[in-house]
């Protein structure tokens, strides 16, 4: 799920300082609509001092629209220098891995077996007989949530925000999660949940895909962009070089020159051309780097049970799969490895 | 032939009154009086090309002469127009409503004309032709339209009504041509006398109007005066006359002439209530109509030689008339104080100069629409030339192509006879133009180093703050540039603007040509700065001359925070590879580059941003340094000259090609178009190339940057030594110089700058240099016999007034003694001293220069103190002494002469008459013309030729070799110099031919 750019609004901003430096160990207090007074040490400080003495400042944040030169040091305004510090210093690097137990309304009781057959069906329209093999016990279901800044570098460079969430270990897209995470409650963990053994590598994959999904629009008119642009430099480039091998070709048949001399140029200038050829291409190249900058790792509420299907074509299987409430669907271990 | 009036009037002499615009409509609408028919005449026509649109006549309605009659006038339209029928009672509201009807009914119209046709000579109307009584905007003209018809009907009706017998015709006659006499000011008693009754009883007998006098005022505007005449309709004859004139001391003085009797004046103040007081009894003792009052204006009119008088429509009520008149009347007794006080007199000559600015303006205007009509001229002939030869080509193309085809297939079939098997030949396939390769994407994958947590959240806020934070770091990217709170730098707009310009137009590639001194180095650094801050530069490689080497890096570090390691420092030698492989900034000579060896290693980095400083060394396509930053790998590339072309086009075009290859054409295509082979720096289409270079250029000037600095001005304070002292230095020289031949070349060269420069400077400098002199017996011999104390007391008193100059004066010398000697006289004589030099600590410079602007008085510098000093808040500058280096004189200029500085500067050059300081000023002065130079010129103008330490070593050989004739050798110098400085010139010309406009950053 793709985050829209907050527009600039100093009351906003002023609540998020007072937040993040408050978060950081910093002291601080509103004497006016658009101050903050800041007493800050350690790691608030580091903002403005690098050995994180201790550090005063009164914060003002500068109306959106107001023109005129800015104290980088004490003034908060659009592309400041301080939001860029204080957001870096709120976001550890590495960035923790994060574990969080969803408390779901209603997940104590086992769900009604004629609504969780009939959301099966609707998943796999192609099942013929669905059976409840074993009754329904509780388990928990995984999930992977992830804050990823994607760097879109093309001739010039774009920024967007996405919140991921990847239902594990299967990586399958969780929109509703990503979703609703920020209104969720959360539950203490119970003393028997089993947590999925992180995974950077194949996390990595699965958000890579996931970010992939998620940018392929906008990457789409990026493209289209560069590829304009790409295009209408190799035809400038192609021309010159036609232009200069006919003018070669033109001093060649006049015989002016010797006919080794001649290939000798024309080679050097095809070479020449494949080089700015191939730079151009390079040039245009898009590269999106993700910037993961939070991961949580969720448990929620889930039923576990065996069912006995038939399907169209297929053997009958006994299948071991999980319910989740929340999403009303199921996960099995076949879709996983799908 | 009937001759018509004008459709567009276009010489109204009413200064444009009805030419200005076609706010109601497009059409023209004449009103003619037609004295001979008794009826008046409308006419649309179109405003362009004059075609009739309407034409109707107004003349009386049938049974107009009944006495319970309803209509007096009909106006009847004819076919062409609308074909209709209008009329109107006797009243000014029946009048107007059927006006407004018209009005309605025909074309909106952008202007109305008034006229008069007589059958005889009427005042100024001939017999037969057009007149015009007015010239009117549309809604005043259809106003005094109604006014007229209205004047019309009142001096009509009491001639017929009731008379069913009367010659109605002849009554409209007589009443039209006395409403025309009246309005042209023309007292004709036979068109009166033919208004007189017809033996009709009662009040009508005599017309009610004609019991009153006509009032005629004329304001004139030149002389401050009104002119009231009051004459009898009937006779004509002139009543009384009343003058009101506005006097210089602001007030209006009243003068009555009735007959031949002058009534005494009476004065009042110009107030509204006076004015109606004394206008009104004027008006109520000679009985005036006000509907025959006329009133008109003498006016000079800009640019026009003599006075205009201007006519007044009629108005339409006794109010209008007397704010009229109070209005006017107050005005110009205003207007008159004015024009007596000392502003308004100023303001008369100012006027008169300004009209003539104004006119020279619009000469200069159309002088410039000329040429520019003219070069627009050019370039569609040029245009057409090139697409004709286009054509040619093409159809010669295809005619060869056709014939080898022709040809090809002959031979084919003669071959396909021959053998009887041959297999079809297959047509040569057209030159296929492959498709642009795809864009390639790239997804790198998300780095997940991660630290694992044991305990879950019991709450999300954490989680949240962390969005919250990215969303605020990803939305604060601002379309601004992000780095400029990490720049330790003034912000100027043109600046930035260049480096956004440089970033987004021109996508990363750019010619920035900046005049000089405006900071390319600057805007250079902004755009490296601002590609690092978003992560689009690792790497970054400026290449320079070996000489700004170290100043790049200085000013990368400094003002950028870029840290950046040099060709200059050891790694380079020891361990190339890693020099050039391991670093995300360097800065390196050009020499160094062009060797094979590092050349081999750098063209195999892949360079992210490549800026090349004093780009014009690549002007050469076959030169190393070309084809050295051809082979770079590049992303970005900055090029920055401030002269693109100094020689020939063909630089330029090198130039461009290395930016972005097919920018420009071919090098044969490119000199056949824009290449004069008789004159190499002018371009034949100059608007096609600026078009082109405006792709990749970015020029900015002090004019678009809006710099403009006060003049320099510079003087010489030259003082005469006395006898002994000159015979003593003319003596010293010639000793030295054989002093000299006795060491080697580079001692000599040494010492011999050194010591007379400080020669130059003053005693105590000149004795501190002697002492450690390799002949200590000779130095010891010199010291002892100089007497140079006269001359250097004159020297520091001739800077005493200098010192009292509002803002003081900075006073630069090269050596310390100086320094201190001229310290401690200055401060015996009461003057408030401050010193800085390379001894003084860093954080006590700051305060000095501080109390220096506060005080006044003298700050003394030498070179080391003047780095980083801004001094623009003085205008007063003493060299003490002259540096042998003119870069280095200009440097001490700049400190002055910079942005902020609002005086002209005034620079003082301490010499001594007759000595090798004289001569080396003269030449500066003279030859190089240092002193009025922009910052920064001076080194392009020296060029290669005397950079460094070149010019004095240059200026020492001279000397050194010009024994006896030294005047000479240094004035042969000078005339190298000037060479230099014509050569710099014309390459500036050229730079204006081209580059004047279109390039700025905005």
């Amino acid at each position: 799920m793709k985050l829209d750019r907050l527009a600039y609004r100093p009351d906003a901003l002023l609540d998020f300082f007072e937040e993040g430096l408050g978060a950081l160990g910093g002291l601080c207090a509103r004497p006016w609509h658009d101050r903050l007074e800041v007493v800050a040490e350690g790691a608030a400080a580091r903002l403005w001092r690098a050995d994180g003495e201790l550090h005063s400042a009164e914060l003002q944040f500068v109306a959106a629209g107001e023109t005129g030169a800015r104290d980088a040091q004490r003034e908060v305004f659009p592309g400041c220098p301080l939001t860029f510090q204080l957001a870096e210093a709120l976001r550890p690097s590495p960035p923790p891995l994060e574990r969080a137990v969803l408390e779901i309304d209603g997940a104590a009781r086992p769900p009604d077996a004629a609504v969780i057959e009939r959301l099966w069906r609707q998943a796999h329209p192609d099942t013929l007989r669905w059976r409840l093999a074993s009754p329904l016990t509780p388990a928990f279901h995984h999930s992977l949530v992830a804050l990823v800044r994607c760097e879109v570098q093309a001739t010039d460079q774009h920024w967007s925000l996405h919140r991921v969430a990847l239902g594990l270990p299967d990586g399958r897209a969780d929109d509703g999660l990503a979703r609703e995470i920020g209104f969720a409650r959360l539950a203490a963990a119970p003393a028997a949940l089993a947590w999925p053994t992180p995974d950077p590598t194949g996390w990595s994959g699965l958000l890579t895909g996931a970010i992939e999904g998620e940018l392929a629009g906008e990457l789409a008119a990026v493209r289209a962009r560069q590829e304009g642009r790409l295009a209408r430099e190799l035809t400038r480039v192609d021309d010159y070089f036609a232009n200069y091998e006919r003018e070669l070709a033109g001093r060649a048949s006049r015989g002016r020159g010797a006919t080794g001399k001649f290939a000798e140029r024309l080679a050097a200038a095809k070479a020449e051309h494949a080089r700015h050829r191939a730079d151009q291409v390079a040039r245009h190249e898009i590269v999106v780097v993700p910037h993961v900058d939070a991961l949580l790792l969720v448990a929620e509420p889930a039923w576990r049970g065996t069912l006995h299907i038939e399907r169209a074509h297929r053997p009958p299987a006994a299948l071991e799969a999980r319910f989740v409430p929340r999403a009303r669907r199921w996960e099995t271990a076949a879709e996983a490895r799908a | 032939m009937e001759q018509h009036p004008p459709p567009a009037p276009s010489d109204s002499a009413g200064g444009g009154v009805v030419g200005g615009g076609a706010a109601g409509g497009d059409a023209l609408l004449a009103v003619t009086f037609d004295l001979a028919a008794g009826a008046v005449l409308f006419e649309w026509a179109r405003a362009e090309g004059g075609a009739l649109l309407h034409r109707a006549r107004l003349g009386l309605a049938p049974g107009a002469a009944r006495f319970f009659r309803v209509y007096l006038f009909e106006l009847k339209f004819e076919p062409v127009g609308i074909g209709a029928v209008e009329r109107c009672g006797a009243t000014p509201t029946s009048i107007h409503a059927m006006l407004r009807r018209v009005r309605k009914a025909t074309s909106p119209v952008a202007a109305v004309r008034i006229g008069v046709r007589a059958d005889t000579a009427l005042g100024p109307v001939a017999a037969g032709a057009w007149h015009e009584m007015f010239g009117l905007a549309v809604d005043h003209g259809w106003k005094s339209v109604a006014q007229l018809l209205a004047q019309f009907a009142a001096r009509l009706e009491p001639l017929i009504r009731g008379d069913e017998g009367a010659d109605e015709p002849a009554a409209a006659r007589a009443a039209l041509r006395a409403v025309a006499a009246t309005q042209l000011g023309v007292v004709e008693p036979a068109a009166l006398a033919a208004l007189a009754p017809r033996g009709l009883p009662g009040p009508r007998a005599q017309p009610a109007a004609l019991s009153h006098l006509e009032l005629r005022i004329m304001f004139d505007t030149i002389a401050c005066r009104a002119e009231l005449v009051w004459r009898s309709p009937a006779s004509g004859a002139t009543v009384a006359t009343g003058v009101v004139t506005a006097t210089e001391a602001w007030r209006l003085r009243w003068e009555l002439h009735v007959g031949h009797h002058d009534e005494p004046a009476e004065t009042c103040a110009p107030e509204p209530a006076e004015v109606r007081r004394h206008f009104g009894a004027w008006i109520t003792r000679f009985r005036t109509a006000l509907d025959w009052v006329h009133i008109a204006f003498l006016k000079q009119l800009p640019g026009a030689s003599t006075p205009v008088l201007k006519p007044e429509p009629p108005f339409e009520s006794n109010a209008a008339l007397l704010e009229f008149i109070d209005y006017h009347l107050t005005t110009m007794a205003r207007e008159r104080a004015y024009r007596h006080s000392p502003l308004g007199r100023m303001q008369t000559r100012l006027d008169a100069e300004a009209n003539l600015e104004s006119e020279a303006f619009a000469r200069r205007k159309q002088r410039k629409e000329e040429r520019r009509v003219a070069e627009e001229a050019r370039r569609e002939a040029t245009i057409a030339r090139l697409a004709e030869e286009r054509r040619q080509r093409e159809e010669r193309a295809a005619a060869q192509r056709a014939a080898e085809a022709a040809a090809k297939a002959a031979a084919a079939k003669t071959a396909a006879s021959a053998a009887k098997v041959a297999a079809p030949t297959p047509p040569a396939a057209p030159r296929a133009i492959a498709p642009p390769p795809p864009v390639p994407v790239v997804v790198r994958a998300a780095t997940l180093a991660l630290q694992d947590t044991v305990l879950p959240l019991t709450d999300l806020r954490g989680f949240a703050l962390r969005e919250q934070a990215a969303r605020w770091w990803v939305s604060n990217q601002s379309d601004d540039l992000l780095c400029l709170p990490h720049c330790r730098i003034e912000r100027l707009e043109y600046q930035v603007r260049t480096a956004l310009r440089v970033l987004g137009a021109l996508r990363g590639r750019a010619l920035l040509s900046d005049e000089v001194g405006l900071g390319k180095t600057i805007e250079a650094g902004l755009v490296a700065k601002e590609l690092f801050t978003r992560g689009m530069v690792k790497r970054m490689l400026v290449l320079t001359l070996p000489s700004l080497v170290d100043q790049w890096a200085e000013e990368l570090e400094g003002k950028f925070a870029l840290t950046a390691v040099t060709t200059n420092g050891p790694l380079v030698r020891d361990d190339p590879a890693k020099f050039w492989r391991d670093h995300a900034c360097i800065v390196a000579s050009l020499h160094t580059l062009k060797q094979p060896a590092h050349l081999a290693i750098a063209r195999e980095v892949h360079w992210d941003l490549l800026v090349v400083d004093e780009a014009h060394y690549l002007r050469n396509r076959t030169s190393q340094a070309w084809q050295a930053v051809n082979v770079l790998p590049r992303q970005f590339l900055l090029l920055l000259t401030a002269t693109p072309v100094q020689n020939s086009l063909e630089e330029l075009y090198n130039l461009v090609t290395l930016l972005q290859p097919g920018q420009l054409p071919t090098p044969k295509e490119f000199r056949a178009r824009f290449l004069d082979p008789e004159r190499p720096r002018q371009p034949r289409e100059p608007e096609e190339l600026r078009r082109l270079l405006g792709q990749v250029m970015i020029r900015n000037t002090r004019a678009n940057a809006g710099i403009d600095l006060p003049p320099r001005r510079a003087e010489t304070v030259l003082f005469a030594p006395e006898a002994a002292e000159a015979r003593f230095w003319a003596e010293w020289e010639s000793e030295f110089r054989a002093r000299l031949a006795t060491l080697s070349a580079s001692q000599s060269s040494l010492w011999g700058r050194l010591l007379l420069q400080a020669a130059g400077s003053s005693p105590a400098a000149w004795r501190g240099a002697l002492e450690k002199f390799p002949d200590q017996a000779a130095a010891r011999v010199w010291r002892e016999r100089a007497p140079l104390e006269a001359s250097w007391q004159r020297k520091c008193r001739a800077l005493l007034p200098l010192t009292r100059e509002p803002g003081g004066a900075v006073v630069f010398t090269q050596f310390l003694d100086t320094q201190a000697a001229l310290a401690e006289f200055l401060r015996g004589a009461g003057v408030a001293t401050f010193v800085i030099n390379g001894g003084t600590p860093a954080p006590e410079r700051q305060p000095i220069t501080e109390e220096f602007r506060r005080r006044g008085g003298a700050l003394l510098l030498t070179h080391s103190g003047t780095e980083g000093r801004n001094l623009q808040f003085c205008h007063t500058l003493a060299n003490f002494d002259l540096p042998w280096n003119p870069m280095e004189i200009e440097q001490r200029i700049g400190r002055l002469h910079r942005l902020g500085q609002r005086e002209p500067v005034a620079i003082h050059n301490f010499v001594q008459a007759g000595t090798l300081q004289e001569h080396l000023l003269q030449v500066l002065q003279e030859k190089l013309n240092l002193f009025e130079l922009v910052v920064g010129e001076t080194g392009l103008v020296l060029g290669e030729r005397f950079s460094g330490d070149e010019f004095e070593e240059e200026i020492f050989r001279r000397w050194h070799e010009g024994a006896g004739r030294v005047p000479e050798a240094i004035a042969g110098f000078g005339a190298e110099l000037a060479e230099a400085r014509a050569r710099h010139a014309e390459v500036k010309r050229l730079d204006e031919t081209l580059f004047a406009r279109d390039f700025e950053s905005q």
